[in-house]
Order: structure tokens, then sequence, then C-alpha cells
């Protein structure tokens, strides 16, 4: 049982799905404090090659991601300080940003194309790992696997459950009242940010150091836009992210396993359903398609309905906050 | 994938209430139509070349005002245009045609209305040209930069030119180590080919003959069109130190404005680039076509339509220097300058020229060149033709390697075959090796381009066919018998019962590997393991390249998963890189039950050895050396060599073409029954590819009692009965 197909098929997904959660988390968080960091996709260009380079060269997989998340969080403040000190517009910084970093991170890794390098060591956890079918599928991995689990806890915690997490929505939703109450808006959101960006900075080194092993020009295209898309799926909550990014990772195994049956079929059209779930997912969340489901429901249903389906970003989020 | 991306983008941004920011996708320019004429002729057969004017059109790769290669030929057309009269010329062009298919169409439409002479502006065009040529008899066509003009092909109505752009980037280099203080010169140059490297490697030369402590910086951005890559580099090059900058192609103008911005001094090529960057720009080669054009129209005149090369030199005024008057050249390097030039216009100063031919000897010592479609540390199949080089180097004493690695369209889109093959014969080039099946269609046209050269293409059938000139050779390994050696080595390890294999794209090569270990699993499973060989299920999974290329590949990593995820215990791998291995070491290292066999190079066992059941490996070296020995000693003659192994010793590189690594994976147990197999196989008792054997589709192959041939055998049509997976 243990090594069943399906166990051993979800196991796959979980692992695939991890840099995905990553990045997610980081994500929610510079975006609850009111930025919106859209350079995502270049940025894990960037770190995933930085994390393969720098592993290959000093044969240690954690410096590649130590050096990773700096580059991560060096693109993060680029946005920081573009949007918050020179009132440029976010969205154009980082979408330049996400061009910048497809094409540095081609020119730059030029040299470490298709070569094998170090990659994460597998780490079972005692006890747990002997839990049948749960054990092999959450707790037979690896030590960045199990840092996603905690990350989307942590940050849930911090978020919803303790005073900087309070701090760091106000910043978000309501920039004027925080600030009313001594919270210093902007000095949040550099922090919020950056801290965003070293995080994605991770997800893209446990691209080349872990799933999709080794570099490559272009290795993680898309996905950074996929966790952009998520972070709007999952409604701003890591929680509901964390599913949102295990939905994706699904449908990529559901595509890949529909190629077999298959095999007539052209590969392209299974690789486009995960892409086109997402945008189907998108349209349904933006429009007032979730309004209508939720009045004709029984009464009884439409309060945990509503707390489920609804989703409202960040009141401030994406605008500049002056303080004076 | 490419498509879904930009929708997603843009779903994202309207969903993010984002004001429109986003970058305008480059459209590709339409072919300008060519002038309508009054008369339309009809298509394929112009009309004969009556009294009006001399007609002239011309297809370019860049825009007009590129202040580089295109302008050089319009600037030409122009002059010659206010030279004869506008009653007596007119000239029409298409600019801006980087796309070969687009420039195809506009040279033919060109020729089909009738004009004189056609000009394809670019060495890219040179295949189209090819094709067109031959179908308008009686207009001539010129085309550059190159010394083709297919004669020797039975085409009569081509002219080839170029320019001989080493010399005056020898010029400029001598001039930039005279006026330079920090002693540091910076080049942007785009691909390393063609007349931009020539152009290079003269700047570099004439600057070392000026000065030898000069360090002079080569960055070759890998584009002709990415201007911001060349501001990056030229960037760079300040950082470093530069205190004078050159570089060629239509991309410099970012590395101008950075220079222009530093104060940094700037040495132009191809046409004037003064006005650019009025304080910086100290001199200029620049290219003046109307030498050439002028004997080509002359010809034409006169009814010769094609045959002949020309360059443009300083000699022949082709070409020339032009200084900037602005900007304050000491007397003495203008001096030198000049002196350079007449050097070079009197011979006594030489610059790009092939050294002359080394004399005789018995092993003579052999220039060769090694083009490999992926990295040379790959641990895989570019690797094992690196080392194949790395053998005659050693064994053949002074010969020397010229290497290209990574030649796929991923990882060098601009670059091409024939480009890198020219630089390998200006280079010195005697023997060229181009190790890829990716490369046999290529390979045919440059053998015929130079047929003092001795091309061999690895896998390719060409000289078994006939097709091939008469210097051109195949070489490849008999690797069928090693896959089988993997394919049994798998049966006999397997639990499960199911095995994966890893297949690259399809064609007969990989279609012939794939069965070869199906049928040594099979012999094994049921020889050794006393199970029905129909149960074994052998899942053919094709990536679509012999490498990972994302967005246009299956990913190896997500396949091998697969492949472990849905049962299978072994992946055999026919891909060039180690992905199959690297999975298989990590799921090991989770606990699994999982084995690898990886193929092409001998240390792939290296990755995970424990669960290494062994590797089938090339082991070019031997066939090298007496290719190149044959080649220096000139006893080489065309031939399509399958190698056989090394029965004896599997693992001997000094004469086995395939190998066979043991993997340290593989239990006592397996290994003696696999040490049996071998045997068999090299005894001949055994021959997996003995009848019956049925395609895929059901119909018989090799009948009861026979053994396919090696036709067969190297044709296979489609996979076998049992196999799982597409034929096509």
């Amino acid at each position: 049982m243990d090594s069943s197909p399906l166990v051993l098929t979800l196991a796959s997904i979980i692992l695939a799905s991890t840099p995905l959660i990553i990045a997610v988390c980081g994500e929610i968080l510079t975006e609850r404090s009111g930025i919106v960091n859209l350079s995502l996709d270049g940025t894990m260009l960037m770190s995933a090659m930085t994390g393969f380079v720098v592993a290959f060269e000093t044969d240690n997989v954690w410096l590649g991601f130590l050096g990773a998340m700096g580059v991560g969080a060096f693109f993060a403040f680029i946005v920081a300080f573009g949007s918050i000190r020179l009132r440029q517009s976010q969205f154009a910084i980082g979408f330049v940003l996400t061009l910048l970093g497809d094409d540095l991170s081609a020119f730059l890794g030029q040299n470490y194309t298709r070569i094998p390098g170090p990659v994460v060591q597998h780490y079972a956890i005692p006890i747990l790992k002997d839990i049948p079918i749960i054990g092999p599928i959450f707790f037979n991995q690896n030590v960045i696997v199990y840092f996603a689990y905690i990350l989307v806890f942590v940050t849930w915690f911090w978020l919803f459950r303790t005073q900087p997490g309070l701090r760091l929505r106000s910043a978000g939703d309501r920039p004027e009242a925080g600030f009313a109450r001594g919270v210093g808006i902007n000095f949040q959101r550099y922090l919020y940010t950056i801290i965003g960006g070293g995080l994605v900075g991770v997800a893209g080194a446990s691209y080349s150091l872990n799933i999709k092993i080794g570099w490559a020009e272009g290795l993680t295209r898309g996905f950074g836009w996929i966790a952009l898309a998520i972070v709007i799926f999952g409604g701003w909550s890591p929680i509901r992210g964390m599913f949102g990014a295990l939905l994706f990772g699904a449908t990529k195994a559901l595509a890949t396993y529909l190629q077999r049956t298959f095999p007539e079929v052209s590969v392209v059209a299974f690789n486009a359903i995960p892409w086109v779930l997402m945008i189907l997912v998108l349209l349904l969340v933006g429009s007032d398609f979730t309004e209508r489901v939720i009045t004709v429901a029984p009464k009884s249903l439409r309060r945990p309905l509503q707390r489920f389906l609804k989703i409202s970003p960040p009141q401030a989020l994406g605008s500049t906050f002056v303080e004076d | 994938m490419k498509k879904n991306l930009k929708w997603l983008s843009l779903v994202m941004l309207i969903v993010l209430i984002i004001s429109a920011c986003g970058g305008a996708t480059p459209t590709e320019a339409p072919p300008e139509e060519p002038a309508e004429t009054e008369a339309p002729a009809e298509p394929e057969e112009p009309p004969p070349a009556a009294e009006g004017p001399f007609r002239v059109a011309v297809v370019m790769p860049s825009a007009i005002n590129d202040l580089a290669f295109s302008q050089s030929m319009f600037d030409a057309l122009t002059a010659i245009e206010s030279e004869m009269g506008a009653d007596n010329f007119e000239f029409d062009f298409s600019e801006g045609i980087f796309v070969v298919d687009d420039a195809a169409a506009a040279l033919r439409d060109y020729a089909s209305e009738g004009y004189n002479l056609v000009i394809a502006h670019g060495s890219q065009y040179g295949g189209s040209l090819q094709e067109i040529a031959p179908d308008f008899p009686e207009t001539s066509f010129a085309w550059g930069t190159t010394v083709d003009t297919f004669s020797d092909q039975g085409i009569n109505n081509v002219y080839a030119y170029e320019a001989r752009s080493e010399q005056g980037g020898y010029v400029n280099g001598v001039v930039a180590a005279s006026l330079s203080e920090s002693d540091v010169l910076g080049v942007v140059g785009p691909i390393e080919t063609g007349d931009a490297k020539l152009y290079v490697d003269g700047f570099v030369a004439g600057a070392q003959a000026t000065n030898p402590d000069v360090d002079t910086n080569v960055n070759y951005i890998g584009s002709f069109s990415d201007v911001a890559l060349a501001s990056a580099a030229a960037e760079t090059h300040v950082q470093a130190g530069a205190d004078q900058l050159t570089g060629t192609a239509q991309m410099v103008v970012g590395a101008i404005g950075v220079a222009e911005e530093n104060g940094v001094a700037w040495f132009g090529t191809q046409a004037n680039q003064t006005s650019l960057a009025p304080d910086i720009v100290v001199a200029n080669q620049v290219y003046d076509w109307t030498v050439v054009l002028d004997e080509i129209i002359n010809n034409v005149k006169g009814g010769k339509l094609g045959g002949e090369a020309y360059a443009l030199t300083f000699a022949n005024g082709g070409l020339l220097m032009e200084y900037n008057p602005d900007y304050d050249l000491p007397a003495e390097v203008k001096a030198l300058a000049d002196e350079t030039v007449q050097g070079l216009i009197d011979g006594s100063i030489m610059v790009g020229e092939a050294p002359p031919p080394p004399p005789a000897a018995e092993a003579e010592p052999v220039t060769f060149g090694m083009i490999l479609v992926g990295p040379k540390n790959d641990r895989g199949w570019s690797q094992a033709h690196h080392e194949g080089g790395l053998f005659i180097e050693e064994n053949l004493p002074d010969s020397t390697m010229i290497l290209f690695e990574s030649l796929n369209p991923a990882d060098k889109p601009e670059a091409t075959l024939e480009g890198v093959v020219d630089d390998m014969v200006a280079n010195g080039a005697t023997l060229i090796f181009t190790t890829s099946d990716e490369f046999e269609e290529d390979t045919l046209g440059v053998a015929e381009k130079y047929p003092d050269v001795v091309f061999i293409n690895i896998s390719g059938d060409d000289a078994l066919t006939g097709e091939a000139p008469s210097n051109l050779g195949n070489i490849m390994g008999r690797m069928e018998d090693l896959k089988a050696i993997a394919g049994c080595a798998a049966a006999l390890q397997t639990d499960t019962g199911k095995l994966g294999y890893l297949g690259p794209l399809i064609n007969f090569e990989t279609k012939r590997l794939a069965a070869s270990a199906y049928l040594g699993a099979r012999y094994c499973y049921e020889n050794f393991r006393g199970m029905n060989p129909d149960d074994l299920e052998f899942t053919v999974t094709w990536i679509g390249f012999w490498f990972n290329i994302p967005g246009v590949t299956l990913d190896p990593t997500e396949v091998t998963n697969n492949f472990f995820d849905s049962g299978a215990d072994v992946v055999l791998s026919g891909i060039d890189t180690t992905e199959g291995i690297d999975v298989a070491g990590q799921r090991a290292a989770q606990g699994a039950v999982v084995w690898s066999v990886p193929y092409d190079f001998e240390g792939a066992c290296d990755n995970s050895p424990d669960i290494c059941l062994g590797v089938p490996y090339f082991n070019w070296g031997p066939a090298y050396l007496d290719t190149a020995t044959k080649v220096g000693n000139g006893s080489w003659v065309q031939s399509w060599d399958w190698n056989p192994p090394y029965w004896d010793d599997l693992t001997d590189n000094t004469r086995t073409a395939v190998g066979w690594i043991n993997g340290p994976g593989m239990p006592g147990e397996g290994q003696a029954n696999l040490d049996t197999f071998i045997a068999s196989l090299a005894s001949g008792d055994v021959n997996v590819w003995s009848g019956p054997i049925f395609l895929q589709d059901g119909s018989e192959y090799v009948a009861e009692g026979s053994v396919a041939t090696d036709d067969q055998i190297w044709y296979l049509p489609q996979l076998l009965q049992g196999m799982i997976g597409p034929s096509e």
C-alpha cells in the first residue's frame, strides 16, 4: 500500500508543489502589507539560476539557497524602493524586473546550462514516516518540504494571531488608521516586501536544486505568474494559497497521466490544462458569480459559504502611502 | 504554453486592476512588398533585359539606417544611382528581413519581376538563394558575405562578395592600443562567427602587435540584435578599466551610448558611426560596396551572370578608414595608422590568413574541429565526444582541437553549423566532427562547400546511401549490443516487472536502441528469471529532444518521477543528460527500491553508484584517432563505419568503440547472470535480433529462424510488439 501508485503520485504532487507554496506565502506577506511584487517570474528565474550556480561552485546546497534568498530579497527591495521612495508604479517596476530576470538569468547562467550539480538530500522524519499512507506522502520528503508546511502555518499565525501581524495588515488595509496608531507604514512595507522576496528566492532555488534539478534558460518560466495567480485564488490567505498550489500540482500530475493514457493527443493540449484551469478560476473569482451562488444557497449555508468563497484583497493594495 | 502565459498575465493584469503598463510585444515587420511593375511579368519567367534602366533589388536583414551592415549596402547603391543617373539605374530594397523564410519570398518576388540583379545581403540567406537561383537562369544574383558562388553545383548566375573586415579591425586595434592609457581595451561582439569574428580577431591582433602589454577583453554577447545586452557588456568593459572600445554588428548602438556616457573612445566598423557620438568616435572602417557592385553590374551588362567571388580590401579601395575630424588624434598615431593600411595593401602585414601547411611527416598533427550539441561537461553524449577529441590530442602529438559547444537552437539560436564550420576552416581545421544527427543535413551542405576538408558526421547514413560527397564519412558505435545488455540488466533486477525507457526524440537510431534494450530485457527475463516475457511491461516516453529544453520538451525529471510513481522500478535512459539516474538516486534516498541504467558516458554511474545497474557508453577515442591519423597522412577514404564493441574487454578504452561498465548497484547473482549473457553475445551464441520479431502494428519483421540484417536494424520502422509508447 505504501508504495502503491496513488500514494507515490500524491507524494510527488506534494513535492512538486512546495516551491509554489513557499512563493505564495512570500507574496502574501508582501501583498498584505500593501505592495504588489509583480516581478515573481523574473525573480524566480534569477534565484533558480543563482541557487544552482552557488551550490555548484561551493558544492553546498544551503549556500545556494542563501544566495538565491539574497537575490530574491534584492529584487524585492528594488520594487519597494521604487514604489515607496521614488513613488513610481510598482507594477511597472515589477514587470520590467520580470523581463530583466528572464534575460539576465539566461545570460549569466549560460555556462552552467544542463550540467549535473548538487541536489537537496532526502530526510525522512523518524516515527512520523511510519504512519501508514500519511507517512510516505507527507513525512518521507526533504527539509524544504517540511519548511513549506511550517511556513504556511507560521505565516497564517503571524498574520492573524499576533500583534506584529496586525500592524502588517494595517499597512495593507487601512494605512491611515495604522499610521495614526503609530505604525510605521513604509517600514512595514519595506520589511515584508524584502522578506517576501527572500522567500520567493528560496522557491526559485528549490526548483533548480530539488524539483527540476539543474539549470537551463527559462527553467521556471511561468511559475512566477502562477504563484501570483494563486495568491488571488487563495484570497491572500496562506492556508487557502497552499491548497491552490496543491490543486495546481494535482492538475499537472493529471495532465501527465492523461498524456500517457492518450498518447495520440498532442502533448501541448495536456500541458495547457493547469493553466486553463487557473484562468477559469481567476475569472470565476473575479466575477459576481460567487455572490449569486451565495444568495441562492440555503440560509444556514450562506454564512459559511460567504466565509469560504468571498475574497477581498487588502484595501490599500498597490497604493502609495505618504507619511506626514 | 507561451500563449497561455500571455493570456494568464493579461487576466492577472485585469484582475489586479493594473493600469496598462505592459511591454508591447514586438511584431515581426512584414517584408516590404517589392515595388509594382507596370507590366506584370509571368512568374518564373522574367522578361528579357530590355533597353531601360539597370534594375537592382536587395534584401537586407536590418534597417537601411542601422549605421552598420545594411546601411553600407544602401549607401553604395545610392552612390551608384547618383553616379549613373536615375534614368540608367534604379533600385528597390526590402529592409529588416531577419526571418530567412520571409527573405526567400522577397528574393523570389524580385527575381520574377525581372530585376537584372537581385542581391541577398546576408550570409544567412544562402540556403534560400541556392534553391531560387536555378529557377531564374536569366537573372543575376549576388550573395554576401561569403565566398561561395555555388558554381561547384552547376549554378552559374550567383556572385559572391565579402569584406575582409579583419584588415580594418587590425588598423583600429593598432590605433586603440596606441591611444590607450589604461592598456585595457574592450570589444563587444555579437556571435563568434563570420564577418564579426574576422573583425574582432583583426582588432585583437592589431592591438597585440602594437603593444604586447595591452589586455583586450572580448565579449561575444550571443546576439546580433540585443542592444541592451551590448550596453551591459560595454559597461562591464568600462568597469574593468577599458578606455578604448569597439564592437561590430547592428546592436552596438547600445555600447556606443555607454562609451559616450563614460567618455571612452569608440572605434566603428561597417559604416561611419561618428554621427552617433561625435565626441568619442575615433575612427571607422567603412565598407564601400560600390567597388564590388560596379564590377558585378559591368559583368551582368556584358552577359556574365555569376560565378565570381569578390572581396573588399584596402588594396581595391573597398575598405576605407574614415577618421572623426573632431577627434584630436595625435599626428604620430595617425601616421602609424596610415602606415598600417599601407602595409596591409602591399602585403608586408598579413592578418587573418590561414597558416601555411606544415611540412610532411609520418604521424602528421591535425587541426580538427569538434562540434557538440550540448556542453562538454554534461556527463553524457557530448562529454563522450569531447573526450574522444582529447584522445586524439594525447595520441597524435601537436594536434589541436577547435571546440564548439552547445550548438542547438535553445542555447545558441542564432548560430548555424555553417558559420561554425567557416570559422574552423579559417582557423586551419582539415577535419571536422559534427557529433549529432541534428547536424546531418547541414553537414552535407558544408561538405560540399569545403571539398578539401574531411567531415565526419556521427550517427548519420549519408555515406551509406551514397548521398554524401567523397569528403564526408559517418561513424557510429554499435550501441545496439550494449543496449541489449542494459535491457538485460534491468530485467534481471526488476521486482515489479515494469521498466521505463526515457527516450529522446523519435528517429531510426532511437527506435532501434529502445528496441534493442527491449529485446535484451525479454531474453533475460525469460532465460534467467524464468518468467513469461510477455508479462514484462516496457514503456517508452519520448521527451522530444536529446535533452531538456524548458517549455519545449517534456521535463525528463518529471517523466522519470512519473515512471516510478506508476510502478516502474528500473528506468533506462536514452537521453544525453543525467536526469534518469539523478531522480532514481533521489528516490532511493527516500527508501524506494528503484534502479537506473544511465547512458552515453562511462562515468555516468558516479552520480548515484548504489542504484546504478551499469552503463552502456560510447568511446569515440579509437575511431577518432584512426580518422585523424589517416587524414593527417592523406590515406583517409570515405566510409560508413558502424563499429562493434571489443568483446574481449568491454572496458578497454584503447580498443572498443562502445563499452559497458558494470554497476555497483547490481547484486552478485544478477551480475553473474549478466556476465553469462555478455559472454554468449560475444561468442555469437545469442543474438537478440533473432526472429520471430514483430513490429508494433503486428506485422512480422524478422521471420522465425532468421536474424535481422544490419539494414533491418538500422532502419527499424517502428517499435516492437509488446513495447508501450508511440513509434512516430
